[in-house]
């Protein structure tokens, strides 16, 4: 309950300002990541974990931060649920992340792709 | 639609399907990413494997060419240097048997002559390992030299003409690039057939230029990189070797009027070697 009642004081439009922000960011680290032509699998380095934790976590409860002041009590109370899911798949990608041991470079600088 | 099917008044349904096209839009990105660079970095590993065998094989023709070299040198010692040598030794010895003033003096001269002509076979020898005219008056009078000797054979008229050499190369630059100049005037001697060879020089701002036109049977680009790929075809890698050291560019072409083979080479001049 106490869940609920802090959602209601919620700023959407805040939240929702954020998570575009953030997904942003973490598009353009993916984008970075694309184009940097590198030796070693972009899963194997412990940012790109985390990165996708939280872009999942922002991108999986964007819809629910924003729709939450037109929602009644009932409804949140039922969806309140995706956050948690979000939360937990987070938390287990950020863990993922800990445990990644950066792979050694075969060699040391990588180049930009043209 | 959808939505309106599934309940009008509800935003739970917006929630639930914006959560699963956001859900099913990252982890598609996401799966596309890591796949990209899966393949990227496969391509990657395949064009070093390429490169490092390309660079295999030159060094491999370059380390063949050093031995082929090393055993022409042999023979020329052993072949020709040693068997006049020995004979100078001989005529010589007669003098300590044969006592006779006037059969000493003729042996002495033979001798002489021999000493002469091992002299002579020396110098060729190093002439050929090094030419003076290369290191003492440069490119182009060490090419004018070599193209005089070739025409003075009769078979083939070769001239040159540099438009542009105000300021020599550094020398041993210019000796790689005679050395490759060297090169396709034996391949064209060799397997052209060609009844001329003219080479010309000249420059574009830091770029240097050497053409060599021929009227024989020649290589297109496709031909050299063929070749050069092949286990065959050591002059050409060894070409592409030296060129390599110099970071220049090798081009095989066949002239506008199809009736001429060109071959350019391009270098970029170092920062000594640009005019002011």
């Amino acid at each position: 309950m106490y869940f609920l009642d802090f959602t209601k004081r919620l700023d959407s439009f805040s939240i929702f300002l954020e998570s575009l922000l953030v997904i942003v960011t973490s598009l353009y680290y993916l984008y970075e990541q694309m184009t940097t032509v590198s030796d070693k699998f972009i899963y194997s380095q412990s940012q790109f974990w985390i990165v996708i934790g939280i872009f999942l976590y922002l991108a999986g409860t964007f819809f629910l931060f924003v729709l939450l002041p037109n929602m009644s009590d009932a409804e949140t109370m039922n969806n309140w649920s995706i956050n948690w899911l979000f939360n937990i798949l987070k938390n287990i990608l950020f863990f993922i992340g800990f445990l990644v041991k950066p792979a050694p470079a075969a060699y040391a600088d990588s180049v930009k792709a043209r | 639609m959808i939505l309106l099917e599934v309940n009008p008044t509800s935003q739970a349904a917006y929630v639930l399907l914006g959560t699963i096209g956001m859900l099913v839009l990252t982890i598609g990105l996401i799966v596309f990413i890591i796949f990209h660079q899966r393949r990227v970095i496969r391509f990657q590993g395949t064009l070093q494997k390429m490169e490092a065998e390309q660079q295999k094989m030159l060094l491999d023709a370059s380390i063949r060419l050093q031995e082929e070299e090393r055993q022409r040198l042999a023979a020329d010692l052993h072949d020709d240097a040693g068997p006049l040598l020995a004979t100078a030794r001989l005529y010589l010895n007669e003098n300590l048997v044969n006592l006779d003033k006037t059969t000493q003096l003729q042996s002495i001269y033979n001798a002489k002559q021999i000493i002469d002509d091992t002299i002579q076979l020396i110098r060729n020898i190093s002439h050929s390992l090094m030419p003076p005219t290369l290191k003492n008056f440069g490119l182009e009078s060490a090419l004018n030299d070599l193209f005089q000797k070739i025409t003075g054979s009769g078979s083939i008229n070769a001239s040159c003409r540099f438009h542009d050499y105000r300021e020599r190369l550094e020398p041993n630059r210019e000796l790689i690039i005679f050395r490759i100049i060297q090169e396709l005037v034996n391949n064209i001697l060799k397997h052209s057939n060609a009844s001329f060879i003219h080479v010309t020089q000249n420059t574009n701002g830091n770029k240097f230029f050497v053409r060599l036109h021929h009227d024989g049977r020649g290589l297109t680009q496709a031909d050299f990189e063929k070749l050069n790929k092949s286990s065959g075809g050591l002059g050409l890698k060894n070409i592409q070797s030296r060129l390599s050291v110099l970071q220049g560019n090798i081009y095989f072409e066949k002239d506008m009027s199809q009736t001429y083979y060109k071959v350019t080479i391009e270098l970029t001049k170092e920062e000594g070697e640009i005019l002011g």
